[in-house]
């Protein structure tokens, strides 16, 4: 049997629709109850629901062989897994903000985000120095109030950074949802997961 | 950091031992090298590994940068380019310890690695790889796993079909290879500086791998690459592991691109059910040794201990229990047991039967007999100490 780790919450509905369109059983993803594991009916693959920065956890110990973790995830925290797919659901982008107006940044400008180690080598690469401020969440308040100089965060349509007066500045990374699999799975249970993948591929 | 209580103990040493046993079938002898050594001697051969992974501090005597061991590889070859220089090669040396990881990043942050391995200097090409591939499975298979694979990879391929590619695009397709990223690769692979077939081929080599029938397919892409004739010998290594008895257990990635700067061909994984990683792997690394100012070929491996024996528990393999008699009241039945080599203790007087057990006896020797805990049988005793204990080895059948 193949376990497969998929992330709670927006992102799971878009996950089962791609898993339809690749003519496999998504009616576990599709059930709702609170079950935190939930079979096929054929009880081929078994899913596991976690909290989406769990995902690639699970994944690298072979708790379960595959999961779909989020690239912004993955490049963070920097897990040792394979990431044969990108599924084209969770389209987002990493970016830095600057408040609108003519506030001067300065030399050495103060960096809220959730992305430390992201955000770090984003500006290492560009020769600029920063003072990373770690947050957990509500990043786009830290410019109003005093925090931080930019931001690094994902937006999506950029609504809640026109919201608190923020603009884009630049890319840092193109966020998606992969498929991620254990490195000795991949090759233990090729049997298994191959089909698996190979029905993926061919809808992303 | 861990501790090992006794039972695991028991345990680790003597999967050690019989690892040790299997590689001295094969000629391998011992070394111990020293658990830090100097930066500078093992930076030369860091092979796979992140520097960044490397724990190092200045040697208060010397006022030298020293490193914990990662690897045990330079520290064998700096032995055999010093040490051993007049001997005639090949060598065939084999080690145990334990090595130090920093791996801050990943989920898994163990840094105290059980590590057991060999290497083989000294025996170019085919040969010396297939010994390397058929000592590591035979390992393995008297570890007690059955069931596993070895992943065979040849380092030529991918570096052969990077060449053409700037230093930083051939990076960036390196970490994207290593990851199996498709998508990544199919978007890095086509630039100005790669001939068409070439970056055709990058594109197809995350999803380049299985059974040894991925070879055929390899074959027609590949033909007109200049990674031709690496996959030509890794297709003629893989009939010689096969040759060898390894048929069942191999499989094939072609498009392997971890450690490919440090070997020079062959590299494998050994992969089982279990740790959710390679129990261990290896390679070919012709270049190492004249790092040392010794120049020989040289292939090796290591295996991860724990892993082996997570893999050995889930196919069955039972853990080997010590025999050990706790003695009660009777001093000279513990001498006479000892000389004859079954291990004794004295109990405490108060409670010894609940103290034994709790401390995983076998059994309780009295003058009232031996209780033996797992069956709950009780043996009488002859009251002569020297009589009882030679009973006492019968019954237990120690030592073999």
């Amino acid at each position: 049997m193949l376990t497969v780790a998929v992330p709670k919450g927006r992102i799971l509905a878009k996950l089962g629709a791609v898993l339809t369109r690749a003519g496999l059983d998504a009616s576990p993803l599709e059930k709702d109850d609170r079950k935190l594991e939930r079979a096929t009916v054929d009880g081929r693959v078994r899913y596991l629901f976690l909290k989406p920065d769990d995902v690639p956890t699970y994944v690298e110990y072979g708790a379960a062989d595959l999961g779909f973790s989020g690239r912004d995830v993955l490049d963070e925290r920097g897990y040792d897994l394979y990431r044969p797919l990108d599924l084209g659901v969770g389209r987002c982008r990493m970016v830095v903000a600057r408040p609108d107006g003519d506030r001067t940044i300065p030399e050495v400008p103060r960096v809220a985000t959730k992305f430390a180690k992201i955000a770090e080598r984003h500006f290492a690469q560009r020769g600029v120095q920063t003072e990373i401020v770690y947050v957990g969440g509500s990043v786009e308040l830290a410019p109003l109030v005093g925090l931080a100089d930019l931001i690094v965060d994902l937006v999506e349509s950029g609504a809640t950074l026109r919201e608190n007066h923020l603009h884009e500045v630049e890319t840092v990374l193109e966020v998606g949802t992969l498929l991620v699999a254990n490195r000795a799975a991949y090759k233990l249970k090729a049997a298994e997961i191959g089909p698996y993948v190979d029905a993926l591929r061919r809808v992303t | 950091m861990r501790d090992l209580l006794p039972e695991e103990a028991h345990a680790r040493r003597s999967l050690g031992r019989l690892v040790h046993e299997r590689m001295a079938l094969f000629g391998y002898e011992l070394v111990v090298p020293p658990a830090f050594e100097l930066a500078e001697v093992l930076e030369r051969g860091l092979g796979a590994l992140d520097p960044a992974d490397v724990l190092r501090f200045v040697e208060p005597e010397s006022g030298e940068v020293a490193a914990l061991r990662p690897d045990m590889t330079p520290q064998v070859a700096r032995m055999i380019a010093t040490r051993l220089a007049s001997a005639p090669p090949p060598f065939r040396l084999a080690y145990e310890g334990t090595v130090l990881r920093r791996r801050q990043q990943r989920a898994r942050k163990h840094r105290q690695i059980p590590q057991a391995g060999l290497e083989l200097v000294g025996v170019a090409g085919p040969d010396g790889d297939v010994e390397v591939l058929t000592v590591a499975a035979d390992v393995v298979r008297a570890a007690g796993v059955q069931r596993f694979a070895v992943d065979l990879a040849h380092a030529e391929i991918v570096r052969c079909l990077l060449h053409p590619y700037p230093s930083e695009r051939g990076h960036e397709l390196r970490d994207a290879l290593s990851v199996k990223d498709e998508r990544r690769v199919a978007a890095l692979a086509e630039h100005p500086a790669a001939p068409a077939e070439v970056a055709r081929a990058v594109t197809e080599l995350p999803s380049l791998h299985g059974g040894t029938e991925v070879l055929d397919r390899a074959r027609v892409l590949l033909d007109s690459t200049p990674a031709r004739a690496p996959l030509a010998a890794l297709a003629a290594l893989v009939r010689a592991a096969a040759d060898a008895g390894l048929g069942a257990a191999l499989h094939v990635d072609v498009g392997e691109a971890r450690g490919f700067a440090y070997y020079t061909g062959m590299m494998f994984h050994v992969l089982a059910d279990g740790p959710g990683e390679a129990l261990g792997g290896g390679g070919r690394y012709d270049e190492l040794l004249a790092c040392f100012g010794a120049s020989m070929p040289a292939a090796g491996f290591a295996l991860d201990l724990d892993h082996l024996a997570w893999a050995a528990r889930l196919n069955g393999a039972l853990e080997p229990r010590a025999t050990r008699v706790a003695v009660a009241g009777w001093p000279a039945l513990g001498v006479e047991l000892r000389r004859v080599g079954v291990p004794a203790a004295a109990a405490p007087e108060d409670d010894a039967e609940a103290w034994a057990r709790a401390s995983r006896y076998t059994g309780l020797a009295s003058p009232r007999g031996f209780a033996r805990f797992a069956c709950g049988t009780v043996h009488s005793l002859p009251p002569d100490a020297a009589a009882a204990a030679a009973s006492l080895q019968r019954l237990l059948g120690e030592p073999k």
